[in-house]
């Protein structure tokens, strides 16, 4: 259907999938069940505000909300990407809230849909030449995604201006584009024993 | 100590038991008024008229039974947030023409825009929040699941992914507490190694982020291998998509919640009018 | 009523002309069936007449004709099955599952057994084609798996139960997730409303309907699965370690289930690592290294030990007391499977001698009051009480007064159902918990000071808990263990040396497994990781929580050897657990807890020859001391502080030994 992931170390079951011969659209059953589990860790790191990272910097705590739609991408596809990123946003929609801003659907929930396919992109394209590398990438990508689309919303909705955004967008992004791609590498090196290294520190 | 009963803090599903007309909604109906109702409070740009559903929605509370305070309690926690951005927009909002200073001194502005902005954004915050609460007070999670679930059946005409979508939510929302309990005790298994995740200084972010990996990637291995699991198992139970598929649960609506859509689009309706008329 | 017996009849019969043997089933059991079941069957038949012509006739052969042509005609029939699995990186090149021929009758209850890795899971996952076969044919019913179309009419014929309770309920209520398999065969609504009651009833849970998953115990999760399946309409149920995630409570009931299924006309395979639920079996598949090593019935495979250790199998309690006894009692029928069976055997062979003094004193071990030489407790709590989730609506008592003494060198046991605060008492001695009322004092340091550094107690006391995938989140096994020293900023030449050490201790090789990814290790693997994650600690007290639990039984074993090796270098070990096997195996003293007070706190013979309080709190006595309990009813003089099989077989032999003398 869409991409076909790194095979899994975890014991593989494969199974023949009938073809659409509808038009409705299929997805596979572990699509859908890897969707749901992250869309559940989604809202559980916003509600616990594990998700959250103080930062060096008076703006607030650094997010990775975004990671499991990043790791969804990566995983799935940009189908899985897109709809974790449609449940993130309906999340930031119905979650409490400091501003007003999150509960304007046009800002919550558009700019996140964007993320998976941003970040399944630019996994997709550099994969080839490495693993790992198209990680950090996807990553990379991915947080610039919804650092973005999300300011370049409230521009939009003239709820900010332009300056404000710049500022803003400069300051928040490097920390979360670090943490996002920490915490891909940690999850998919523990996952899958994807990594550079290849031996313990000892 | 409840230092790793995650549980205990949030309110999973909020559901408030209790008999009124606004409980007995069809789910569906509550869902379409809610986001209609939420986008037409986001594009209303008067404080009066925000006041006005704002009252509007403090009704609506009453009359399903639901404490003011139990609705306000996710708030609690964001307090100091809600105060900072709204120093952040009394200070920062750009100067506009007919706004008159009300003090000048070096950086500081402050306008009767920004002061009028703020105030707004404050009344649209909690109009919202509250809104939120009312939803998800008077309606239990499977049944926002199978609203959802029915108001995305169309979509699939559009070749969307309608029906995953909505068993995504379903297993999201079934997974929560058991997720919710994984953490508690993913965070005690660390703790008994002696890692604890607190927060040191923010200065420290790299140390902050190193001392939340323990806690995070568990989190995320175990819940792939949930899911993976799970696929097994739907997949023995003769899951194959929406094709020949029935449901066996479905809802049925009644003049009631015609009724409910009547009052909630007279109320906002009543909120445009109301800024219309102001800004004549 | 009629009905069901005369299925009952039926059905025996068409074991005894299979497998050509006399029948293992008591005649007592066919009146086990109880109501419910045979409002199954009914149910069924009515549903049978009116399904729609596409889904064929459903369970059981009620009707002559159905037996016949079932007779002829195996449920699934396999041939010539090879599977690989296609991605091999790893360097398992090896067929999973090589030249398998089998034929599964319909109505028979089939046991799969054999060590991990040799292919068990593999086969069953052939059996509704969630596997297809790289060579060969798997047919069920008359379908083949691998045609596409018929997969879903396959997988409402053979239903699966898996190993993780949780993770096979799919919707936020129990009702809606037994709804879920016939949704998915397009069943119309009335019709899976209806089924959806009968198999809630079945398991006993449609009280629960309404509740959702996460609320329930292991053991009801586990029955909900069942409905789930059985509101499909199976004819034939897998059951793929099922009962491994249960509590003793639950297994018990899960398996009276299983029996009530069976007798009503499902057919049964189950995958296990418990030779007591393969003897429940009428016919035992031995799985080796990816072929069918015996085809047998559990009397067969018992008869000879020695074939069993090859596939690293052991001897269920009555088959391994009968073989430690038979060179006395070289004249007992062959085959017994049951204490009952065997007490009636040995009573008619070997009648108990009748001597008063032998039953008021009884023969072989002299218990030992097994207190060992200490000054001072290593760890005194005093009265310590726990509220759970406390100012919220789910809030529960989960320590009530507890007063406890652990001393240095002891292996103390912890029992008690689920939820009787086992755990909680367990993270109140490392310091997870603080005491809400009472106290916890370990080495003189009080947990109540505010002095006290948590964090010191909380190494000096290592607590592991049961799923090691809880706390592993490196990539490298190396790496994980030396985290928690390396995070102390203790030097990495002297962390090489603790690793060392650590995984020396926990059974793990340092040059081979400290650059393996934690992705690529089995089960019983990681939790070797997670003990050497404690052990580099240097903990004085090792904390296990569940210690064995879903584990097979050759880790459980070996698990259990290097408890007691740790505690003969003078480790002490506070160790909770609701199987009281390894209790009988290892502990010195044993702590009973239920509903969170200390119900009894006494040597490991007192409290587990204590059937009745066992009983009572909902624990299952370990099968040396049932066995004894029967034996003794029978008549014979029989220690009373046996709690294993081997102690029993001796005092048996001594009884026996002793009646002959007499005579």
């Amino acid at each position: 259907m869409d991409n076909q992931p790194i095979e899994t170390q975890q014991k593989p079951y494969h199974q023949t999938r009938q073809e659409p011969t509808s038009n409705t659209p299929t997805m596979t059953t572990r699509k859908i069940a890897i969707s749901g589990v992250l869309a559940a860790i989604t809202i559980l790191l916003g509600w616990t505000r594990w998700g959250f990272i103080p930062i060096p910097l008076p703006i607030g705590d650094a997010t990775i909300m975004h990671v499991p739609v990043i790791l969804g991408a990566i995983l799935e596809g940009p189908i899985v990407g897109t709809i974790l990123g449609a449940i993130f946003g309906i999340f930031s929609l119905i979650q409490p809230a400091a501003v007003d801003w999150f509960k304007d659907p046009t800002i919550s929930i558009l700019p996140r849909l964007l993320i998976g396919v941003c970040a399944w992109g630019a996994y997709a394209l550099t994969r080839r030449w490495s693993e790992w590398i198209a990680i950090i990438l996807a990553g990379v990508v991915g947080t610039l995604a919804n650092t973005v689309f999300t300011l370049g919303m409230l521009v939009i909705r003239n709820k900010i201006d332009v300056r404000t955004a710049v500022t803003f967008g400069a300051a928040a992004y490097p920390p979360e584009a670090i943490i996002a791609i920490i915490v891909l590498l940690g999850v998919l090196g523990a996952w899958k024993g994807v990594g550079r290294r290849t031996s313990s520190r000892l | 100590m409840s230092e790793f009963d995650f549980l205990s803090n949030i309110a999973i599903g909020q559901y408030f038991p209790a008999v009124s007309t606004i409980h007995q909604l069809d789910p569906r109906f509550k869902l379409m008024i809610f986001l209609v109702f939420t986008l037409g409070i986001s594009f209303l740009d008067n404080l009066t008229a925000n006041l006005l559903a704002l009252i509007w929605v403090l009704t609506w509370l009453a009359a399903a039974r639901c404490p003011l305070i139990h609705a306000l309690r996710g708030l609690r926690p964001l307090l100091p947030f809600v105060v900072a951005f709204a120093l952040f927009q009394l200070f920062f909002t750009p100067t506009a023409v007919g706004c008159a200073a009300l003090v000048e001194w070096r950086y500081l502005h402050i306008t009767t825009c920004g002061l009028s902005l703020m105030l707004l954004s404050l009344v649209r915050l909690a109009t919202l929040v509250l809104l939120t609460s009312l939803l998800t007070m008077t309606t239990t999670t499977t049944e926002l699941a199978h609203g959802t679930e029915l108001l995305l059946a169309p979509l699939s005409n559009l070749r969307l992914p309608a029906h995953e979508m909505a068993l995504i939510i379903t297993i999201a929302l079934r997974f929560l507490p058991t997720l919710g309990l994984e953490m508690s005790r993913l965070a005690r298994a660390q703790a008994a190694r002696g890692v604890t995740a607190q927060r040191s200084h923010r200065f420290y972010f790299m140390r902050n982020i190193r001392e939340r990996l323990p806690l995070i990637i568990p989190l995320f291995v175990n819940s792939l291998s949930r899911a993976h699991r799970l696929a097994v198992a739907m997949d023995a139970r003769g899951y194959s998509g929406t094709r020949g598929r029935t449901r066996a649960f479905t809802m049925q609506s009644s003049s009631r919640d015609w009724f409910a859509v009547v009052v909630a689009m007279f109320a906002l309706a009543s909120a445009y009018v109301l800024a219309a008329c102001l800004s004549i | 009523m009629l009905q069901v017996s005369v299925k009952g009849v039926l059905h025996n019969w068409t074991i005894l002309s299979r497998i050509n043997m006399p029948s293992t089933q008591s005649g007592g059991e066919q009146n086990n069936i109880n109501l419910i079941s045979q409002a199954w069957i009914m149910n069924d038949r009515d549903i049978t007449g009116k399904t729609k012509p596409t889904t064929q006739p459903f369970l059981l052969p009620i009707k002559h004709k159905n037996v016949h042509e079932q007779r002829n005609e195996p449920l699934i029939r396999i041939k010539d099955l090879s599977f690989r699995y296609p991605q091999s990186d790893r360097e398992t090149i090896a067929d999973a599952l090589c030249g398998i021929n089998l034929n599964i009758d319909s109505g028979s209850y089939v046991a799969v057994v054999g060590a991990n890795g040799s292919g068990k899971t593999t086969l069953a996952r052939h059996l509704n084609g969630l596997l297809l076969p790289t060579k060969g044919q798997v047919l069920v019913a008359g379908l083949d798996t691998r045609q596409v179309s018929d997969l879903q009419q396959i997988r409402s014929t053979v239903a699966m139960v898996f190993q993780e309770p949780e993770d096979q309920l799919i919707a936020t209520i129990v009702e809606e997730d037994v709804a879920f398999g016939p949704e998915n065969l397009g069943i119309a609504r009335s019709e899976i409303k209806r089924r959806v009651r009968d198999a809630l009833e079945t398991v006993s849970m449609w009280q629960e309907r309404n509740r959702p998953p996460h609320l329930l115990s292991a053991g009801q999760q586990q029955r909900v699965a069942i409905a789930g399946t059985l509101a499909m309409k199976p004819r034939c149920l897998v059951l793929d370690e099922a009962t491994s995630m249960l509590d003793p409570l639950g297994k018990h009931q899960f398996l009276d289930l299983i029996g009530q299924l069976h007798q009503s006309g499902l057919t049964i395979i189950t995958i296990t690592h418990s030779m007591r639920e393969a003897s429940m079996a009428e016919r035992v598949i031995v799985m080796d290294r990816g072929r069918i090593a015996r085809d047998t019935t559990p009397r067969n495979l018992f008869l000879h030990p020695n074939h069993l250790h090859a596939f690293s199998l052991k001897l269920p309690p009555v088959p391994d007391l009968i073989h430690r006894i038979q060179h006395q009692v070289p004249d007992l029928p062959e085959g017994l499977l049951s204490a009952d069976q065997m007490a009636q055997a040995l009573s008619s062979t070997h009648p108990p001698s009748s001597s008063e003094e032998q039953k008021t004193y009884g023969h072989g071990y002299v218990p030992s009051p097994n207190t060992p030489v200490s000054t001072a407790p290593l760890i005194t709590i005093r009265d310590l009480s726990h509220v759970y989730l406390q100012g919220t609506p789910i809030e529960k008592q989960s320590l009530s007064n507890v007063n406890l003494e652990i001393n240095r060198g002891e292996i103390v046991a912890i029992i008690g159902p689920t939820g009787s605060g086992k755990s909680t008492l367990l993270q109140h001695i490392n310091g997870l918990y603080l005491p809400q009322r009472g106290n916890v004092i370990v080495e003189g340091e009080s947990l109540n000071h505010p002095e006290t550094d948590v964090a010191a107690i909380r190494r000096k006391v290592g607590l592991v808990f049961q799923k090691p995938e809880d706390q592993l989140f490196e990539r490298f096994v190396g790496d994980e263990i030396a985290y928690g020293p390396l995070r102390l900023r203790i030097p990495l030449d002297e962390v090489r040396i603790l690793a060392f050490e650590a995984m020396e201790r926990a059974g793990l090789d340092f040059a081979s497994y400290k650059d393996r990814t934690i992705a690529s290790l089995s089960g019983g693997e990681r939790r070797k990781v997670a003990l050497a994650c404690a052990l580099i600690q240097q903990p004085t007290v090792l904390a296990l929580d569940e210690a064995t639990a879903g584990l097979d039984p050759l880790a459980r074993d070996d698990l259990l050897h290097r408890i007691m090796e740790w505690r003969s270098q003078g480790m002490t070990m506070i160790i909770s657990t609701h199987n009281l096997d390894d209790v009988a195996v290892l502990a010195d003293r044993v702590i009973v807890l239920n509903q969170g007070k200390l119900v009894l706190n006494g040597s490991k013979r007192e409290v587990l020859s204590n059937i009745g309080l066992l009983q009572h709190v909902g624990l299952v006595p370990p099968p040396a001391v049932q066995i004894g309990d029967l034996l003794r009813k029978t008549g014979y003089a029989l220690n009373h502080h046996t709690v294993t099989i081997p102690e029993l077989a001796d005092s048996l032999l001594r009884a026996l030994g002793a009646g002959n003398h007499h005579e």
